[in-house]
């Protein structure tokens, strides 16, 4: 195992540095333009208005304020809301990391049939929208929920979930699969063999643990972590289904009333969206700070370990594995099942109370439920084909060329994970519907090209940081290697990348599907009149109060993804197979399917 | 050498037809969007196009932004009256203003419709709004519609609403203590026990609590919620939170917008409506025109048809328009929904200036006191 070279460390004389210096910006240009129509460009046009609030106004004024970021400022509950957000954010972390880790061990070291229905119990609340997971604890938790009706429970038994510390827990059931999915090909990479040697070296359980295992796996769990605490930090829907219930203020939802409420602030919410991007930034430049010091490289050319991994024995912790992640799905969905299956929601879960009826009325012919479920269909497939492409481009360029360039792409896409989806959604509107756009007739907002754009902007950041840690756990050795040996870029790309990380590719292709399926604020802010896509009927079912019809459409909408993922992982291991085919005949590339060992079709998830 | 010349190239051709492709989605209105939806997709587009050269109005396309139940039925209806094709974009009123401001400097609606005159306000004293026009029949406004005109003209109610009533749970509530007024909210029999929404989030509780500091004056208007408060009220954030306690026994009484708690009631729920005898907050659902209107002829046309009888059937049926379709008509010979009690109904109406101008102040000061 080489834990010496470090991606991007190839030798460069220094008279070749300046030159390389500047091509880099060249080699940077397709991934920056690419950022800056997606993400930058939009967020740029927010931004701007914390200085220039007049920017966007009936008749354009350039003149400079400081008024916003001095109101946002002097406003204590922003100042209440930040805290809020961090703390919480934080401890959802945390409580993610702790679950998260345990499902990860519990997973890989089990046998593969428990493993595989964990993998995908995790999925099942990884690609749920987080609006679903809210209402479904809630309908199961409140009083005269779903619980209290099952056990007969009074009025304010479950107080406790509405406060702080219950809420941490719940966020912490929502977004422990970053951390799992992060982890799980790090710890099937490390392999049995280091801490096999320490034990036969006299080293405890405990010590190997904490001296072996922890620090290997530390770029895995702070990736997830990182990612669990962003989603924590900025995620919207979740928080906000629970948070108002318990007045909580939290930083998305100051950010959501100044877009929302009527006097509509975007200074404000420009300014505001600033300090969560700056507090994200500091976060995740931290990881990366600490990933820097040293190499993490497990999977190298000079690995060759083909231990069996047939596990027979369950272990305590794949036992509460599935208890955690059973808990974290089966309440929620069946929650929302429920609701979708009741005639009214006072009689809850009284025998009588049962029909079908909800869904008939969705999947009427000719309904508008249909025609916005179809339409999501074509947006999803779409986004996420552009989105797996786009990722797979920017991330193996991030990961061979070490340029100013590139380091400014890398930054860019930690960066803009931070965004909340209503805040890029807002920036679309101002940068595509822009006055300067009118006479070269780029005005796209309003068009099906913009939401589409705005979907792929979404998934974008996640599916490169993912793709990402995918390639950088390859060592470098193995692509200089093999074009020492004459390999063009491209059949480096196609022969060694491509089928090492084919799992991550998927990945990525199912974060945007999904993602895409069940987003919201970019679907009611951006879609074309007239043609309103699944997520905003989903919304207007529920703000109409008919929760039965609505939780319907939740469940049907998982239903499909949920097959498109069955469909998506069955292709994706006859692909496997097929590759191991053709890659029979280079040895390097065998060796390599020796690594990755089996279930790389499996969903993997991981930081640099 | 040679590969990293090729790979100049490359991003050189990657980076040309991307742009290449942006351009051609935003000059060609069919093939933009071909991969996704119809070509259909890009009305928007081409009203931007056809507000820059305003001659060319061949093909009639209304653009409405709306929050109202009915808007489909309504869009629908009218389209098959004059032929006119409407495209409708339905959110929650707070969504449909915020892209309305986000849209200002080039704006892609014709015609808005939403609950609360005090917003639509807002969006006056910015010069959104198409202001100084009459329609036809402004002569068959009842006079408590004519009172919600306002003296610019930029706007117009379509019907009333009350932006709160009383809604009480009749298997927990016994006769005696019925609840009549809205101090009568304030005994120690309704203790932990009454619910209303968070102003800062649902539409219509702003005219509540604004109506209320209104009618009682501001300092006995804001100890009213105090009151409440130290009564143990609970706040959610929209009707349907506060309507679902109210069903599920974790509050008795909810105060909340009637169409809300009529709806409910309808529907099964054991709900009593009351109508508190000091005084009644009527919310106007009000439409307006935008001030460049894309298809100015077309929108006039639109909001006449919402204000003539046949145009008020459709939104009167609760098949087209849920609870919105229990509101209060304001148009003579309309007669409101038969379930819905019109008589004895003490309207007060708020002010929607002094709404408006005091919008941030009154949210601000029931966050920090009532709502924590």
């Amino acid at each position: 195992m080489k834990l010496k070279l470090r991606r991007g460390s190839m030798k460069t004389s220094p008279t070749n540095r300046s030159r390389k210096l500047s091509r880099g910006w060249a080699y940077a240009v397709p991934s920056l333009l690419v950022l800056c129509v997606l993400v930058l460009y939009p967020l740029a046009t927010l931004f701007v208005q914390t200085f220039l609030p007049h920017l966007f106004d009936v008749h354009m004024s350039l003149k400079p304020s400081i008024e916003p970021l001095i109101q946002s400022f002097s406003d204590k509950l922003n100042y209440e809301s930040l805290v809020n957000s961090f703390v919480m954010g934080l401890f959802a972390s945390i409580a993610a990391t702790v679950v998260g880790t345990l499902t990860a061990f519990g997973s890989v070291r089990a046998p593969s049939r428990y493993q595989r229905v964990l993998d995908t119990l995790v999925w099942v609340v990884f690609f749920a929208p987080s609006y679903v997971i809210a209402e479904g604890w809630l309908q199961f938790l409140q009083d005269g929920g779903i619980a209290s009706q099952l056990f007969g429970l009074p009025n304010g038994w479950a107080a406790w979930f509405f406060t702080k510390p219950g809420l941490v827990v719940l966020m912490g059931l929502r977004y422990f699969p970053f951390v799992h999915l992060a982890m799980t090909p790090a710890i099937k990479n490390m392999g049995g063999q280091f801490e096999r040697a320490a034990r036969s070296m006299g080293a405890g359980k405990g010590r190997v643990f904490w001296r072996i295992t922890f620090p290997l796996l530390a770029p895995a769990t702070l990736a997830g972590a990182s990612i669990a605490f962003a989603e924590g930090f900025g995620d919207f829907g979740f928080a906000s289904a629970i948070a108002p219930t318990v007045h909580i203020p939290l930083l998305t939802y100051q950010i959501y009333s100044a877009l929302n409420q009527a006097p509509v602030n975007y200074a404000a919410a420009g300014s505001l969206s600033l300090v969560l991007v700056v507090v994200m930034g500091a976060v995740l430049w931290f990881q990366m700070w600490w990933l820097k010091r040293r190499s993490y490289t497990t999977v190298s050319s000079s690995t060759s370990w083909n231990e069996s991994t047939r596990v027979v024995k369950v272990q305590w912790y794949t036992t509460v594995s599935f208890i955690l992640a059973g808990v974290s799905v089966v309440i929620p969905v069946l929650s929302t099942i429920a609701t979708s299956m009741w005639k009214t929601g006072a009689d809850g879960i009284q025998g009588a109370n049962w029909t079908l009826h909800a869904y008939a009325k969705v999947l009427q012919t000719g309904s508008d439920g249909l025609a916005s479920l179809e339409r999501s269909i074509v947006y999803s497939a779409v986004a996420a084909v552009v989105t797996m492409i786009i990722a797979l481009y920017v991330s193996y360029q991030l990961s061979r060329r070490d340029t100013l360039g590139m380091r400014f792409v890398n930054v860019i896409t930690m960066a803009t994970i931070a965004v909340p989806g209503v805040v890029l959604a807002a920036g679309f509107i101002f940068a595509w519907n822009a006055v300067w756009l009118i006479p070269i007739h780029l005005v796209l907002y309003g068009t099906s090209l913009c939401l589409g754009m705005a979907y792929i902007a979404g998934s974008l950041p996640y599916a490169i940081r993912l793709d990402l840690g995918a390639i950088s756990q390859l060592s470098p050795n193995l692509m200089t290697a093999a074009q020492v040996l004459g390999a063009k870029e491209r059949v480096v790309m196609s022969r060694i990348v491509l089928p090492l990380i084919g799992g991550t590719i998927v990945s990525t292709f199912f974060i945007a599907l999904t993602g895409t399926m069940f987003e919201l604020p970019a679907s009611s802010l951006l879609y074309p009149a007239g043609e309103p896509p699944f997520p905003v009927e989903i919304q207007q079912q529920f703000n109409a109060f008919n929760f039965n019809v609505g939780s319907a459409m939740a469940t049907i909408g998982m239903l499909i993804v949920f097959i498109m993922y069955g469909v998506g992982r069955y292709v994706a291991t006859r692909m496997r197979f097929v590759g191991g085919a053709r890659v029979k005949k280079s040895h390097l590339v065998k060796q390599q399917e020796l690594i990755t060992g089996e279930e790389t079709g499996s969903p993997q998830m991981a930081g640099e | 050498m040679n590969l990293k010349a090729k790979h100049v190239m490359i991003s050189a051709i990657t980076t040309g037809a991307l742009v290449s492709v942006l351009a051609g989605c935003g000059t060609t209105t069919s093939t933009g969007s071909s991969n996704t939806t119809t070509g259909s997709g890009n009305a928007a587009a081409s009203n931007s196009s056809s507000k820059s050269n305003s001659s060319s109005t061949s093909n009639e396309t209304l653009v409405i932004y709306s929050a109202q139940g009915y808007d489909q039925a309504m869009a629908d209806a009218f389209q098959k009256k004059t032929g006119i094709k409407v495209k409708l974009v339905d959110d929650s009123t707070g969504n449909i203003v915020a892209k309305m401001e986000a849209e200002k400097s080039n704006p892609h609606w014709d015609v808005a419709w939403f609950d609360g005159a005090s917003t639509m306000q807002g969006l006056d004293n910015q010069g959104m709004l198409l202001t100084g026009w009459t329609p036809n029949d402004v002569s068959n406004y009842t006079s408590q519609g004519q009172s919600l005109i306002p003296s610019d003209k930029a706007y117009y109610p379509t019907g009333v609403t009350a932006a709160a009533a009383i809604g009480y749970n009749n298997k927990l509530v016994d006769a005696a203590h019925a609840p009549k007024d809205w101090s009568d909210l304030l005994n120690p029999y309704f203790k932990g026990a009454v619910g209303m929404n968070d102003p800062s989030i649902s539409g219509p509780t702003f005219p509540y609590v604004a109506g209320m500091l209104q009618l009682k004056g501001t300092t006995a208007g804001e100890q009213f919620f105090m009151d409440l408060k130290n009564n143990g009220l609970k706040v959610f954030p929209t009707n349907g939170d506060t309507l679902n306690a109210l069903v599920k026994g974790q509050i008795k009484v909810a105060t909340i917008q009637d169409t809300a708690l009529l709806k409910g009631k309808l529907k099964g729920d054991p709900i009593t409506l009351v109508y508190p005898s000091s005084g009644t907050f009527s919310m106007a659902t009000t439409i307006s025109i935008d001030k460049n209107a894309p298809d100015m002829a077309a929108a006039k046309k639109f909001v006449e048809f919402v204000l003539s009888q046949q145009g008020q059937q459709v939104m009167l049926n609760p098949a087209n328009g849920g609870s919105d379709s229990y509101y209060s008509p304001i148009i003579k010979g309309v007669s409101a929904n038969p379930a819905r009690v019109q008589s004895g109904i003490n309207w007060v109406p708020v002010n929607p200036v002094q709404a408006a101008q005091n919008e941030t102040q009154i949210k601000t000061w029931f966050h920090e006191n009532i709502t924590n």
